[in-house]
C-alpha cells in the first residue's frame, strides 16, 4: 500500500507490542494490544496504521471511560465513617471487606437517575449532553466538559477550544440545540506562587489563569453566548495540572431531541477544515503530562467559523434536512463517524476531506481534532437543499461518504482500502479493566487538629476574628472574581435575569445565574455549581456530597426548584491505576448515588478526566491533583419574577440562619489561611437538607425572602459580610443565636468540642443559608419553615428538619458587627474595608 | 512580493495591551521597565501592490481613528534593528517579535485573506500574524529572555526573536 503503513503486530512479542503502543502515542495497554492481535489473527492480516489509530481513539479512556465501566475490587481499611452516612462500619486492617463493583457508572451515578425515573428527564447519558423538559414545546440541554491537558500547555488555545468543543456538544445533541449560556469553572495554583518554586516546563499559575480567561472570553464572546456563571478555585495541587471545566446550556424543540442515522444517509462534514492540529488529543488526555509533551496536541480555535456553522445547522435542523448530527470532538472524524454508524456501518473516502494544507496522511485526516467541525447524516434526496443552506452562509460542507448496512467501518484513500473493521469489535471489543481500589481512611482523629486549634485560640484566631475575616475574604478562592467576570459578555442574547455580579453597585458574588431563554415566556432556568477540592484531600465521599449540596444550595437560594433540578458530574482525578486514587473515585461516586437519591435530583450527563498527573523530573515523582468533583445543577422555574439576589435590601430586616452549624473546619479556608491541615470535613444530611431546601424554596416563591445567600467557603462570617457589602448596608450578627450541633461521634472518638466563636463564624458546615426577611413577615416565614410540625419534632418522626434562628439584623450604618458568645463585640468593621479586602486580591 | 505591515496606536491613545504587559513583567519579578509599546504585525505574501496594500491596511487592518500603519517591503524588521537597540544612559530598548510556528492554525490570518477578497483585493497567497513588543528600561538580555519565555511567547505554538 502506498499511503498507509502496515504495522506488524502478529509477529510481535509483548515488548514489541508495548513499544508500538508507546511510540505511536496510542495509550493502549498490553491487554488491549492482545485483543487487537487476536482480532487481526482471525482476519489473517496485520492492521494498517489507520486501523490501529481508530482503535486507539475509540478505546481511549477519554472516549469509553474504561475505569468507570470496568470492574473494581474495592477494599476499605481502618475505621471509616460511611460511605453511607447512616452506616457506621468498623473494619480493621486484618478484617478487610472487599466489594466487587461491576461498572461503577451504572452502579452509582446512572443508577440514581434510573431509580428516580423523573418524567421530565428526556435524554440521559446517551447523547452528547443531558436533556430535560423546559416547557410544553421545548427542552434544555446541558453539558460540561474538561479541557485540562491542552490548557496546561497553551492556556489561551486550550481554554478557547474547550469552550468551542462544549458548544459543539450542545449543537450536536439530539438534532441540535441552540447554545444560550456558558459556564466556566477553573482550578489553578496560587497566583502568587514564587517563580523559583515552579517546576520545570510548567507555566506559572497566574499566566495560565490569564491565558485561560482570555481564551474563554474571546471564544465565548465571539460566539455571542453569555458566560454568566462560574467559579475559580486556587490550590497549589493544581500548579502542574490546572483544571478547566467548560459548560454550555442549549434550548431545542422537544421533537428534536433524538437522532437516528439511517443506512444510505450521506456523511456530510460541515465547518472548519482538517489540519494536523490536535492529533492524538483523545489518547493524549489519557496520559500524564511531561516536560516535553508533544506540540501537535494543541488545538487553535476559530470562533467565527463555529458561529457560522451554528447558524446554518439550526436552519437546516428546522427544515428537517438531516437524520443525525454529532460534533467532531476527541478523536475527530474517527469518533464522530464511528459513533453515528455504530449500529449500521459506514464507508468514508478520506481524500474528500477538505484540508487546511496538503501533506496529511490518511490516519492524520481520520483522527485530527481540528476544531469547528460537525458531521451530519443527510438523506440523499435532501442533499441539494442542505448544501444550498450552507452555501448561502459561506459555510464549507463536503460529502465524505455514506452510512451502510454491513456493520463495518470501511475507509478508503484514493481508491485504496486503508481500514476495514467490524463495528462490533470497534465499539465492544475493548477488554474490560479489572482494577484494585483500596481506601485507607485519612486520620480524622483530632489530636493534630486540636493542637493547631489550641495555638489558634491562644494566638490570633480567637482574639482577632476581624483580621481573620479579612484574610479569608482576601483568599483568592473567596475573593471577588470581578476582574474575570467583567471580561466575559454575560448579557448577550438579552436573557440574563440574575447576573453573576449583584447588589447595589453590581459587584456582589451571585450564587447562581438565571436565564430567561424565550422571549414570550417567563419560564427560566437556574444554573449553579458546587466544587471543593480541599475536602477531596480529606475524604472524596464527603467532598462529593458537599459539592452536590453546594450546587443545590446555590440553585435554591437564587430561586431554583429542587423538584425539577438535574445534576451533571465531572470527575477530575489522578491515575486510576493507583488503588488509593481509584478508591477515592469509588467513594465519590457512591456519594453521588446517595445524595442524588436523597435529594431527588437525577444526574443527566457527566464526564471524567483521569490521569491528571504530572511527571516531575526534578523529584522523579508523579504528582496527582487533589481529587476534584464538579457538580453542576440546572433547574427549571415557572416565573423568573420570583428570583432573589444575595445582597441585603433594607435596614431593620431580620437575618435568618437556616441549618445547623457543626465543628467542621477540615478543608476550610480558615484552616488554609492559618496553615493547618486535616480536621473534620463537612458532612451532609441530605434528608434534613432536602426538607429545608423545599421550605426555603416555598418562602422564596411567596416573595417573603428579600435576599438569600448560602454559607460555603469561609463559612457564616464570609456569607454575611458578602451580603452586607453587596447591599451597601450594615449588619449585626450574634454568635449566641447560631444553632450549633454536635456531630454524631465519629468512630467513637472524642472530638474537640467546645463552643468557640471561630468555629461558629468559619466552619463550612453544609446545607446552611442566610435569608433576609422583613419583620412583618416573621410569622409567615417561620410558619413555612415549621411546616405543620413543631420545630422540635425529630426528623425520623416526620419533623420538619428546618432548624433556623434569627441571628441578626440589617443595619443602616455601614458597619459589619459580630457579637461573640460572651456578648462582646468581636468584629466591628467598615463594610467598604471588608469589600476592599475581598476585591483587592484579583484586581489584576 | 512580500510585505510587512505594522499596526500600532497613534500617539496619545491608551494601549491597554502594552499596559497589561508592563504589569505582567512586574509580576514576573522583573523591575526597571520604563515603557512598553506593542504593535500587531502582518506578513503578507502574494501578487499585491502598494496601493492595494494601503487600501487593505486603511480599511481592514487598522482602526482609522486610533491606529496607524507602516508598510515595509521585507519580512522581519531587521533593517530597523540598528536604529532601535541603542542604549541611552541605563535605558535599553529591546525589540521582540513573536510569531506562530509553522503549521499552527492562524485564525486571524485566514480572516484577513477573506476580508481582502471582500474588499476586491485579489492575489494574496499567505498571511501570517505576529506581535511586536518594544520594551525600554534597564534590562539585561537574560531578563528579556525570561520575559519572552514567561510572558510574551508560548514556545508550544510560538517562536520569538529578540533584536
Amino acid at each position: 500500500m502506498e499511503n498507509v503503513k502496515i504495522i506488524d503486530i502478529l509477529g510481535a512479542d509483548d515488548t514489541e507490542l508495548t513499544r508500538i503502543s508507546k511510540e505511536g502515542i496510542l495509550s493502549l495497554n498490553l491487554e488491549e494490544m492482545h485483543a487487537i492481535m487476536d482480532y487481526f489473527r482471525k482476519a489473517a492480516r496485520n492492521p494498517t496504521d489507520v486501523e490501529l489509530e481508530t482503535l486507539a481513539q475509540t478505546w481511549s479512556e477519554h472516549c469509553v471511560h474504561k475505569t468507570f465501566r470496568g470492574i473494581i475490587e474495592y477494599q476499605e481499611q481502618s475505621t471509616v465513617h460511611g460511605p453511607r452516612s447512616t452506616e457506621k462500619r468498623r473494619t480493621t486492617n486484618d478484617l478487610r471487606r472487599t466489594t466487587i463493583i461491576d461498572n461503577l457508572l451504572k452502579q452509582t451515578v446512572m443508577k440514581a437517575t434510573k431509580e428516580l425515573d423523573k418524567k421530565w428527564c428526556i435524554s440521559v447519558f446517551k447523547d452528547n449532553a443531558g436533556i430535560i423538559e423546559f416547557d410544553r414545546d421545548n427542552a434544555v440541554a446541558f453539558k460540561i466538559e474538561t479541557h485540562n491537558h491542552p490548557s496546561a500547555l497553551e492556556p489561551y488555545g486550550g481554554a478557547g477550544t474547550g469552550i468551542g468543543g462544549v458548544i459543539r456538544d450542545i449543537l450536536g445533541v439530539g438534532l441540535g440545540a441552540k447554545p444560550i449560556m456558558n459556564t466556566d469553572i477553573f482550578c489553578f495554583g496560587f497566583p502568587d506562587l514564587p517563580h523559583e518554586k515552579l517546576p520545570g516546563g510548567v507555566l506559572h499559575p497566574k499566566r495560565i489563569c490569564k491565558g485561560v480567561v482570555a481564551g474563554v472570553r474571546d471564544y465565548g464572546n465571539r460566539m455571542g453566548i453569555p458566560t454568566a456563571n462560574g467559579a475559580v478555585i486556587f490550590d497549589n495541587g493544581f500548579v502542574c495540572n490546572p483544571l478547566v471545566y467548560c459548560g454550555t446550556v442549549g434550548i431545542m424543540p422537544k421533537d428534536k431531541c433524538f437522532k437516528e442515522t439511517k443506512p444510505g444517509d450521506l456523511i456530510v462534514a460541515v465547518g472548519g477544515r482538517t489540519g494536523r492540529d490536535g492529533i492524538h488529543g483523545a489518547t493524549f488526555s489519557s496520559v500524564e503530562l511531561a516536560k516535553d509533551t508533544e506540540v501537535s496536541a494543541v488545538q487553535i480555535g476559530n470562533p467565527i467559523v463555529e458561529k457560522k456553522a451554528t447558524d446554518v445547522i439550526l436552519q437546516a435542523r428546522d427544515k428537517n434536512l438531516y437524520n443525525a448530527i454529532t460534533d467532531c470532538g476527541a478523536g475527530g472524524f474517527s469518533s464522530a463517524v464511528g459513533e453515528m454508524g455504530k449500529d449500521i456501518g459506514a464507508r468514508v473516502y478520506l481524500e474528500r476531506a477538505p484540508l487546511k494544507y496538503a501533506g496529511l496522511t490518511p490516519w492524520e485526516i481520520w483522527v485530527s481534532e481540528a476544531q469547528e467541525r460537525m458531521v451530519l447524516a443527510v438523506p440523499p434526496h435532501k442533499l441539494d437543499e442542505i448544501m444550498a443552506v450552507f452555501k448561502a452562509e459561506n459555510v464549507e460542507a463536503t460529502v465524505l461518504g455514506e452510512f451502510t448496512n454491513d456493520k463495518k467501518l470501511v475507509l478508503l484513500y484514493k481508491g485504496e482500502k486503508v481500514c476495514e473493521l467490524e463495528m462490533d469489535f470497534l465499539h465492544d471489543g475493548v477488554p474490560r479493566f479489572r482494577r484494585k481500589a483500596v481506601w485507607d481512611a485519612p486520620e480524622t482523629r483530632p489530636p493534630r487538629l486540636c493542637r493547631g486549634e489550641v495555638s489558634l485560640r491562644r494566638g490570633v484566631g480567637a482574639e482577632n476574628p476581624e483580621q481573620i475575616l479579612k484574610k479569608i475574604l482576601s483568599h483568592p478562592t473567596v475573593a471577588s472574581k470581578e476582574w474575570i467576570i467583567r471580561q466575559y459578555d454575560h448579557e448577550v442574547q438579552a436573557g440574563t435575569v440574575l447576573k453573576p455580579l449583584q447588589g447595589k453597585e453590581n459587584d456582589g458574588p451571585g450564587d447562581a445565574c438565571v436565564i430567561k431563554p424565550l422571549f414570550r415566556s417567563n419560564r427560566g432556568i437556574v444554573i449553579s455549581n458546587g466544587i471543593n477540592p480541599s475536602y477531596g484531600k480529606l475524604d472524596p465521599y464527603w467532598m462529593a456530597a458537599s459539592a452536590i449540596d453546594e450546587a443545590l444550595r446555590n440553585n435554591i437560594c437564587a430561586g431554583g426548584s429542587l423538584e425539577k433540578c438535574a445534576l451533571l458530574d465531572n470527575f477530575c482525578w489522578g491515575s486510576p491505576e493507583k488503588p488509593g486514587q481509584l478508591a477515592g473515585l469509588v467513594r465519590a461516586s457512591q456519594a453521588c448515588y446517595d445524595m442524588a437519591k436523597a435529594y431527588g435530583t437525577p444526574f443527566i450527563s457527566g464526564k471524567d478526566s483521569l490521569n491528571n498527573e504530572y511527571f516531575d523530573q526534578d523529584s522523579g515523582k508523579k504528582i496527582s491533583i487533589p481529587p476534584t468533583l464538579l457538580i453542576s445543577a440546572i433547574s427549571v422555574i415557572p416565573d423568573i419574577g420570583k428570583v432573589v439576589s444575595m445582597d441585603l435590601k433594607s435596614p431593620g430586616n431580620l437575618i435568618y440562619l437556616l441549618g445547623e452549624t457543626y465543628d467542621e473546619l477540615g478543608g476550610s479556608i480558615y484552616y488554609s489561611v492559618n496553615g493547618l491541615n486535616g480536621g473534620m470535613v463537612p458532612k451532609v444530611n441530605p434528608g434534613k437538607a432536602a426538607v429545608m431546601m423545599k421550605k426555603l424554596q416555598k418562602a422564596i416563591r411567596e416573595g417573603i425572602v428579600r435576599s438569600c445567600h448560602d454559607c460555603s467557603e469561609g463559612g457564616l462570617a464570609v456569607a454575611a459580610a458578602e451580603m452586607a457589602f453587596a447591599g451597601g448596608l450594615g449588619a449585626e450578627i450574634q454568635c449566641q443565636r447560631v444553632n450549633v450541633s454536635r456531630p454524631a461521634s465519629v468512630g467513637g472518638q472524642a472530638t474537640c468540642q467546645s463552643l468557640r466563636n471561630d468555629m461558629i463564624l468559619f466552619s463550612e458546615s453544609n446545607s446552611r443559608f442566610l435569608a433576609e426577611v422583613k419583620p412583618k413577615n416573621r410569622r409567615k416565614f417561620e410558619k413555612i419553615m415549621n411546616g405543620n410540625k413543631s420545630p422540635l419534632t425529630p426528623l425520623s418522626k416526620g419533623g420538619n428538619g428546618g432548624i433556623y434562628s434569627v441571628i441578626g439584623k440589617v443595619k443602616k450604618d455601614k458597619r459589619f458587627k459580630v457579637y461573640g458568645l460572651n456578648g462582646k463585640l468581636i468584629i466591628n468593621a467598615d463594610i467598604y474595608e471588608l469589600k476592599e479586602a475581598w476585591q483587592k486580591t484579583l484586581r489584576w | 512580493m512580500e510585505w510587512m505591515v505594522e499596526i500600532c496606536y497613534k500617539p496619545g491613545f491608551f494601549n491597554a495591551q502594552a499596559h497589561a504587559v508592563q504589569k505582567d513583567i512586574e509580576d514576573l519579578g522583573i523591575s526597571g521597565v520604563k515603557k512598553v509599546r506593542t504593535a500587531q504585525l502582518y506578513s503578507i505574501e502574494g501578487n499585491i501592490g502598494e496601493p492595494e496594500l494601503k487600501l487593505l491596511c486603511g480599511e481592514l487592518l487598522a482602526d482609522k481613528i486610533t491606529q496607524q500603519f507602516r508598510i515595509n517591503r521585507s519580512s522581519f524588521i531587521v533593517h530597523r534593528a540598528s536604529a532601535n537597540s541603542k542604549t541611552e544612559g541605563s535605558t535599553t530598548r529591546w525589540i521582540i517579535e513573536v510569531w506562530y510556528k509553522k503549521g499552527v492554525t492562524d485564525a486571524v490570518a485566514d480572516t484577513v485573506i477573506k476580508g481582502a477578497v471582500d474588499l476586491g483585493i485579489k492575489g494574496i497567497d499567505t498571511v501570517k500574524t505576529g506581535f511586536k513588543y518594544e520594551i525600554s528600561g534597564g534590562l539585561s538580555s537574560e531578563q528579556v529572555e525570561r520575559i519572552c519565555r514567561g510572558l510574551l511567547a508560548n514556545k508550544v505554538v510560538q517562536e520569538y526573536k529578540i533584536q
